[in-house]
């Protein structure tokens, strides 16, 4: 009896968890955040998913001002029907004025609201964030479609892994720079990823053309499935693909020495005929181009004073006595010393 | 000597009996003749209201000797005392008690002078035998009527492939199934009486050389510690000597199917035949053996592992997936797949209740078609089974009381729990699907762990016949998981389960039988 009463007890004295019934909440699924017109605080727009009885999906954006995260939400409460929850938020994406003046607030109310998970995906905008959200993608939801099309250019193509984890980690580890890929709405329907957003601390300092990605990632991350051309005369080049890819760096006395091994399969070949020697050849192309433009990157962010590769954490890796005050300095001076060594496995079914 | 005799009331055959003599002589002998045997005596007060007593006297044709037989019309075979004992008694030389052991050619006939016994005697179907010359002693013949329904298939414990004989609700016949199934003297079979007034005869089964004798004397124990007055059935037994009944786990297991019973003896395990149920009892058990099905041991160990682990899977599924739903819609939308999203939302927008009443308004239209179906006869239990399944379902979905999802999700619960091979366990199931609701409701997903830790703490306790219910999972056994959540092939068995703390745990020598010789050598 004593037990029974102590079991009650504890069943109903313990506090109300907040129910949240999904009929009956409003999940925010994007975020898109804006310099707001005054230049003061920023504007932001939610977007909501309705879903219509034929499982198709309705986009419904609201928007509020403010100078906290905490503000945008407030606002948008007040003009939705059912209490507003963020867990299932996905994207959030930046605008261009607002990245040049720092995201760091608004990342990091990402990170202390428990309901958001680490794989949300963060973006820059080229034009507003907020009329991109407005668009209209696809069947299955705003949210939705850019989240796929982000996603599946970090695992089929050339945007490096990325999501509000490595973010995060790459924004507060010292010796790593952040980077973002970078949205254009092309149309109401369209959208495309138009480049990598590099950001110095928590502003934006250079954008990354799309050319330059397929060399970009090759440093940042590795291939498990990638694309690229070669050419090899004025009028043969050779589609590469399924490329593999890992890097290796080290630095060693102000010198950086970075190995990149690529193996990859070719699969369209616009010259006569496609023999050894020519593999051969678009191999060496491939690891010349690789070379070339991998130093020239690397030279540029030397420019800028970032570092999104990670020299700086890989030096205190693998250095004992680091000092990051002399690093600074150090990076300026570094050197890089690229090896690119491409292997191509096959070349198609017909010989 | 008339070929039928006419059971009656007392007095009248003793006319009937007396008329017999033609001789002058002979009635004049009557007369002398003591009348003691005939008079009622104290212990036939009860009896003589009751109108199948019967006692009815007789003169043997050459001594002329008087003998009473004294029997329950309803417990006795008419044809055993018609062509077994009275002709015999009847025409042959009959003088003294002693000589019916010779006369009667029926096994068990017994003489003693101790007339307590007289009561219990004729209540199991004996025949009670006075002789006006030897008052002080009583014979008593065997007589029984046994109804026996004959050997059906197993209708709990089906299996397609193996013996399709299962128990009926004769002790005698039961023993004789298992005996012949181990034919062995060590075999022993202790009976007990229990039950003040159902008087059932009880039989605990073990194997001499094998079974552990902590295990015989505390089911010896119990079983005569058991005070109930009217024990109908195995089940009583069952929470009579449970070791603890408020439980709802079974903590022995039942099975209609000598065969297990048999398999079980020879792994070292003590068996409970009841007389008048058709289910037997083993002991001691654990949760794993609740879902191993004996078809198990019949199929390749392959296909028998497979089966076992989709069964503890059915049951993980059938008790968690309704309170899930309930947390993961109530609390936890970041958990759910953004594509099931607006499946979920679309069949959940237009009810109006939340989802523990929608869940709840389901499983109890669940519990009720199946309580419906097990109280009607076959035929239209199943009609119920369909109709209320199909329709039930279809319509509270299109009137907007519960979504689709959810009727798919209790549908496949129900069916799962199923699965289990005691009907006994599948009940439990069934209970323990209601507090996981509960708490699912109270606290979400925490609720669900917090409920399974209870359940699991109260697993952990729980022990069968003073051995743990949860070996080999906990204590951890890992020899003995070699039959449990899987099975692996008879060769590896060689030896009997740790935890039974067996006399002689190697059932086989592992190295000779695994010579398995080709033909060419």
């Amino acid at each position: 009896m004593k037990r029974l009463v102590l079991l009650l007890v504890a069943i109903l004295l313990t506090g109300c968890v907040e129910k949240e019934i999904i009929d009956d909440i409003n999940i925010e699924v994007a975020v898109g955040y804006d310099k707001s017109e005054d230049g003061k605080g920023y504007r932001g727009t939610v977007l909501f998913q309705q879903f219509q009885p034929d499982q198709s999906v309705e986009n419904v954006t609201f928007t509020g001002g403010g100078k906290l995260r905490q503000d945008l939400l407030l606002e948008v409460t007040k003009q939705s029907s059912e209490p507003v929850v963020t867990g299932g938020l996905k994207l959030a994406i930046f605008g261009p004025e607002l990245v040049k003046e720092g995201i760091y607030d608004l990342v990091d109310s990402f990170q202390r609201d428990p309901s958001i998970g680490a794989r949300l995906f963060l973006a820059t905008s080229e034009g507003k964030s907020g009329d991109l959200l407005k668009g209209e993608y696809g069947s299955r939801g705003n949210s939705k479609y850019i989240y796929n099309l982000i996603n599946h250019n970090i695992e089929k193509r050339d945007i490096p892994k990325t999501n509000l984890h490595l973010a995060a980690r790459d924004f507060y580890q010292k010796g790593k720079d952040l980077f973002l890929p970078r949205l254009k709405q092309t149309g109401q329907d369209k959208v495309e990823i138009v480049g990598i957003s590099l950001f110095q601390e928590d502003k934006e300092v250079d954008i990354l053309p799309v050319e330059k990605m397929f060399f970009f990632k090759l440093l940042v991350d590795k291939y498990s499935e990638g694309n690229f051309d070669v050419k090899t005369s004025e009028d043969a080049r050779a589609a590469i693909q399924s490329i593999r890819s890992k890097h290796q760096i080290k630095v060693l006395n102000r010198r950086a020495k970075i190995n990149i091994e690529i193996y990859g399969i070719i699969r369209e070949y616009t010259g006569k005929v496609l023999t050894p020697e020519i593999i051969k050849e678009v191999e060496k192309k491939l690891e010349d181009q690789v070379e070339r433009e991998s130093v020239k990157l690397l030279k540029r962010f030397q420019e800028l004073g970032i570092d999104p590769v990670g020299f700086g954490q890989m030096t205190k890796q693998q250095h004992r006595n680091f000092d990051f005050k002399k690093w600074e300095d150090e990076y300026k001076q570094l050197t890089f010393d690229v090896k690119c060594d491409v292997v191509i496995g096959e070349t198609g079914v017909i010989e | 000597m008339p070929a039928i005799h006419k059971f009656s009331k007392t007095g009248n055959n003793k006319r009937n009996a007396e008329n017999d003599g033609d001789f002058p002589m002979k009635r004049w002998l009557k007369n002398k003749r003591i009348k003691e045997d005939i008079q009622h005596k104290e212990w036939e007060q009860s009896f003589i209201k009751s109108k199948d007593f019967k006692k009815i006297f007789y003169y043997n044709q050459k001594t002329n000797v008087r003998f009473g037989l004294t029997f329950m019309a309803t417990l006795v075979d008419e044809n055993i005392i018609q062509e077994g004992i009275l002709p015999n008694l009847l025409d042959e030389e009959f003088r003294e008690i002693e000589d019916i052991k010779q006369l009667v050619p029926i096994a068990d006939v017994q003489i003693c002078d101790d007339p307590s016994l007289i009561e219990q005697k004729i209540m199991n179907g004996y025949v009670m035998l006075t002789i006006e010359t030897e008052l002080k002693h009583f014979g008593f013949i065997a007589a029984q009527k046994e109804i026996v329904r004959a050997i059906s298939q197993p209708e709990v414990e089906f299996s397609v492939i193996g013996p399709k004989e299962a128990f009926v609700e004769s002790l005698g016949q039961n023993l004789n199934l298992i005996r012949k199934r181990l034919p062995v003297k060590e075999l022993i079979i202790e009976e007990f009486t229990l039950g003040s007034l159902s008087k059932t005869g009880v039989a605990m089964l073990y194997m001499e050389n094998i079974t552990n004798e902590d295990n015989v004397n505390t089911v010896r124990q119990r079983l005569t510690n058991v005070k109930f007055d009217a024990i109908t059935d195995s089940s009583y037994i069952v929470q009579l000597i449970s070791d603890n009944s408020n439980s709802p786990f079974p903590q022995l297991l039942d099975t209609e199917r000598p065969d297990r019973v048999a398999g079980i003896l020879a792994e070292g395990k003590v068996a409970i035949v009841v007389d008048g149920s058709p289910h037997v009892l083993i002991t001691p058990t654990t949760l794993v053996e609740f879902f191993s099905s004996f078809e198990d041991y019949f199929l390749n160990y392959l296909l028998s592992s497979f089966f076992r682990l989709i069964r503890v899977f059915a049951v993980a599924f059938s008790i968690l997936i309704t309170p899930i739903y309930v947390a993961a819609l109530s609390y936890h939308y970041e958990l759910i797949p953004k594509d099931l999203m607006s499946t979920l939302i679309t069949s959940r927008r237009e009810i109006p209740l939340p989802p523990i009443l929608e869940a709840l308004f389901l499983e109890l239209t669940i519990e009720l078609l199946r309580e419906a179906g097990a109280r009607l006869p076959t035929k239209v239990g199943q009609t119920i089974g369909i109709v209320g399944g199909i329709v039930i379902g279809t319509a509270s979905v299109e009137a907007g009381l519960t979504s689709n999802v959810l009727l798919i999700i209790v549908a496949l619960a129900a069916l799962a729990s199923f699965t289990t091979p005691v009907y006994r366990m599948g009940n439990t199931i069934r209970l323990l699907r209601f507090p996981f609701l509960f708490f699912a409701e109270l606290w979400g997903l925490l609720g669900i762990v917090f409920c399974f830790c209870l359940l699991l703490t109260h697993l952990v306790r729980l022990t069968s016949l003073g051995r743990p219910f949860l070996e080999p999972l906990y204590p951890p056994r890992v020899v003995d998981m070699k039959d449990a959540l899987i099975r692996l092939p008879f060769e590896k068995q060689s030896k009997r389960p740790l935890f039974l703390r067996t006399k002689n745990p190697i059932r086989f020598s592992k190295k000779k039988a695994q010579e398995k010789k080709d033909i060419d050598e």
